[in-house]
């Protein structure tokens, strides 16, 4: 079996690098907690990232939004991935398909880059819908 | 038998069936493998057995375009040529790369692979490496390695070969030295190609020592074996009799110049900790086809996707150093030791790749003379936009399928959608002498003969008309001997 890419580090490795011109106060050594997620999907997001990632998902949501530009170009991006959870059941299930919506990306070369790092834009509207959730 | 040139008599004549002038990889490979062919060969080296600044203050010129090293400084002028600072990385050529790629302008070697395969053979054991085999997955299993999981249809994994490495001028010394048929000159440089009356035939070569001895050599058949800057320097040189110089009525000589851009320590890959990279990230000791060699792992794109997506071919390596000193550059203002802490692999990638022939990047003739009275060389490295949109293009592909594969993300450095690191050079000249079947889009035949000039031929990385990503020394050894068997069978007398 093929190890699969620990999702907190994944998250706190782009965090780091992705966040560092704007954001970099966010993933500084030494962050406050972070504030506990306000939001119908902190379960499955949660569950997915795990609850001490969250901060580097927010981080990199926040570029990801600001990378997207508008309000409205958001809704579009963020769309198909908040529809994606509204049909799961569960958070178990929610995550179960986010994997494979994110390894379906891939495949099929559907890919964004932020500042250099080439990501799925599920991964990316998971991030944002942290990045949300908080404020 | 060595023969210091400077105890010539002023106005020798020193005749031979092949005089190869050149004693660097491909000038000694050749003098070896003419050796008891009943063939005597004349081998000139422009230098001594030990590099020195006289010598090396020769290969001094321009640059402009791309600035590398020096050139007096990339390149060695002395027995046993640059192999003297060789850094022994050894892989053949892709079979694709000998195959016409139609968004590859001026590819298609008149060799194939097939037809290269027992030369490189043998080659592999000119430079003292293993046997000629490259599959990945073997060498992994004999060092009980893992390789990466991708889907090998899509990102594949190579490796080369190191030589000790080879220094020609002193491993191939005493089979030089103690040669009958050989006779190997030191100090000895030649100054003009001399063409016969209808210009269709080398009548000799006029020569002489850095001390001003002068000499001649008149053989059967001629073969430059200078490299990729002064084959062609040499050639455009040679313009008493004929302006544009010798072998040189297509107008190709010196053009198409091609270097292997290296980016070192450039994207970042993040590698899920679990995952074993050991294959990759150090250089390990391994019998290949019963041989000793040492072996260092890369990654690369499969020729089908290169092919679909109209890629120049590259490889890269994984660097051995931790990048957490180096996320600087990736992550400004973030801590360094963050990255450790945090499990994954974080790696650089160091890539090496083939450019495009451009026919605007070449060598010339530049301003002022050499100690011997020769124009100094101008070089004019480029490198096409075009290759820097497909560079970046490659790592979104090499990137996705880490992501599909589960095994990690990538950061690929762009600016304006092309990949963006600044090119160092290889020191691996080749394409001015390019060969072609056709004398209108070559300067050599596909037996490394002039088209133009009937005994004389060509050799070293300067006949490759595509370059390909691998460290080119291999490929000049083979094409060597591929050569040698030619003049041993009496071609173009």
């Amino acid at each position: 079996m093929k190890p699969g890419l620990a999702r907190r580090d994944f998250l706190r490795t782009v965090a780091a690098a992705v966040v560092a011109l704007p954001l970099a106060s966010l993933t500084a050594c030494g962050d406050p907690p972070p504030p506990p997620l306000d939001s119908e999907y902190a379960e499955i997001l949660a569950a997915y990232f795990g609850a001490d990632a969250l901060a580097d998902a927010r981080a990199i949501g926040a570029r990801y939004l600001e990378a997207l530009g508008s309000d409205d170009a958001a809704e579009v991006a963020l769309g198909p991935t908040r529809a994606l959870l509204d049909a799961q059941p569960d958070a178990a299930g929610a995550v179960a398909v986010l994997q494979a919506a994110v390894t379906v990306e891939f495949a099929g070369d559907r890919i964004y880059d932020l500042d250099g790092w080439i990501l799925s834009p599920t991964e990316l509207a998971l991030c944002a819908l942290v990045t949300r959730a908080w404020t | 038998m060595l023969i210091d040139a400077r105890t010539l008599a002023d106005g020798a004549e020193i005749t031979a069936d092949v005089c190869i002038v050149g004693a660097g990889a491909a000038g000694i490979t050749l003098a070896l493998e003419l050796r008891n062919s009943g063939l005597a060969v004349a081998l000139l080296a422009g230098g001594l057995e030990k590099p020195g600044d006289a010598y090396q203050n020769l290969y001094r010129g321009r640059m402009t375009g791309i600035d590398t090293w020096d050139l007096h400084r990339m390149r060695v002028r002395a027995f046993g040529g640059t192999t003297h600072h060789w850094g022994g990385w050894c892989r053949p050529l892709s079979p694709e790369d000998f195959e016409r790629r139609a968004w590859m302008p001026g590819s298609g070697w008149p060799v194939t692979y097939a037809e290269m395969v027992p030369y490189y053979r043998r080659a592999q054991e000119t430079v003292q490496i293993g046997g000629f085999s490259y599959d990945p997955v073997a060498v992994a299993d004999a060092l009980g390695m893992p390789i990466l999981g991708f889907d090998p249809d899509v990102v594949e994994t190579r490796f080369y070969q190191y030589s000790p490495p080879t220094r020609f001028g002193t491993v191939y010394r005493q089979a030089i030295a103690s040669a009958p048929d050989v006779r190997a000159y030191l100090d000895a440089h030649l100054t003009e190609i001399v063409l016969d009356g209808p210009r269709a035939r080398v009548s000799h070569l006029a020569c002489r020592t850095l001390g001003g001895t002068r000499f001649t050599v008149t053989a059967a058949r001629h073969v430059l074996a200078l490299g990729g800057l002064e084959n062609p320097r040499m050639l455009l040189a040679s313009n008493r009799q004929l302006p544009e110089g010798v072998a040189n009525r297509s107008g190709q000589v010196g053009r198409w110049f091609m270097e292997h851009p290296h980016y070192y320590s450039a994207p970042a890959m993040i590698v899920d900790a679990r995952n074993d990279l050991r294959f990759y990230r150090a250089v390990h000791d391994v019998d290949v086809e019963a041989r000793p060699t040492r072996v260092r792992a890369g990654i690369a794109l499969s020729a089908a996707v290169r092919a679909a997506e109209k890629l120049p071919n590259f490889t890269c390596t994984l660097d051995t150093g931790d990048a957490t000193g180096a996320t600087g550059s990736v992550a400004p203002g973030v801590a360094d030791g963050l990255l450790a802490r945090r499990g994954s692999h974080v790696v650089r990638l160091s890539a090496r790749t083939e450019q495009t022939p451009d026919p605007d990047s070449a060598v010339t003739l530049g301003e002022g003379v050499d100690a011997l009275g020769l124009p100094r060389l101008e070089l004019h490295w480029s490198v096409r936009d075009e290759d820097d949109r497909a560079l970046r293009r490659a790592f979104e592909i090499v990137a996705a399928e880490l992501g599909r594969a589960s095994l990690g993300r990538l950061w690929v450095p762009t600016e304006d959608g092309r990949f963006s690191w600044d090119p160092q050079p290889g020191g691996h000249h080749m394409g001015t002498t390019r060969m072609d079947t056709s004398p209108d889009r070559g300067v050599v035949d596909a037996d490394s003969r002039c088209h133009d000039v009937a005994n004389l031929y060509l050799a070293g990385g300067s006949v490759f008309p595509t370059g390909g990503d691998a460290n080119p020394t291999l490929t000049i050894v083979a094409l060597a001997h591929r050569l040698a068997d030619h003049l041993k069978t009496g071609g173009a007398r």
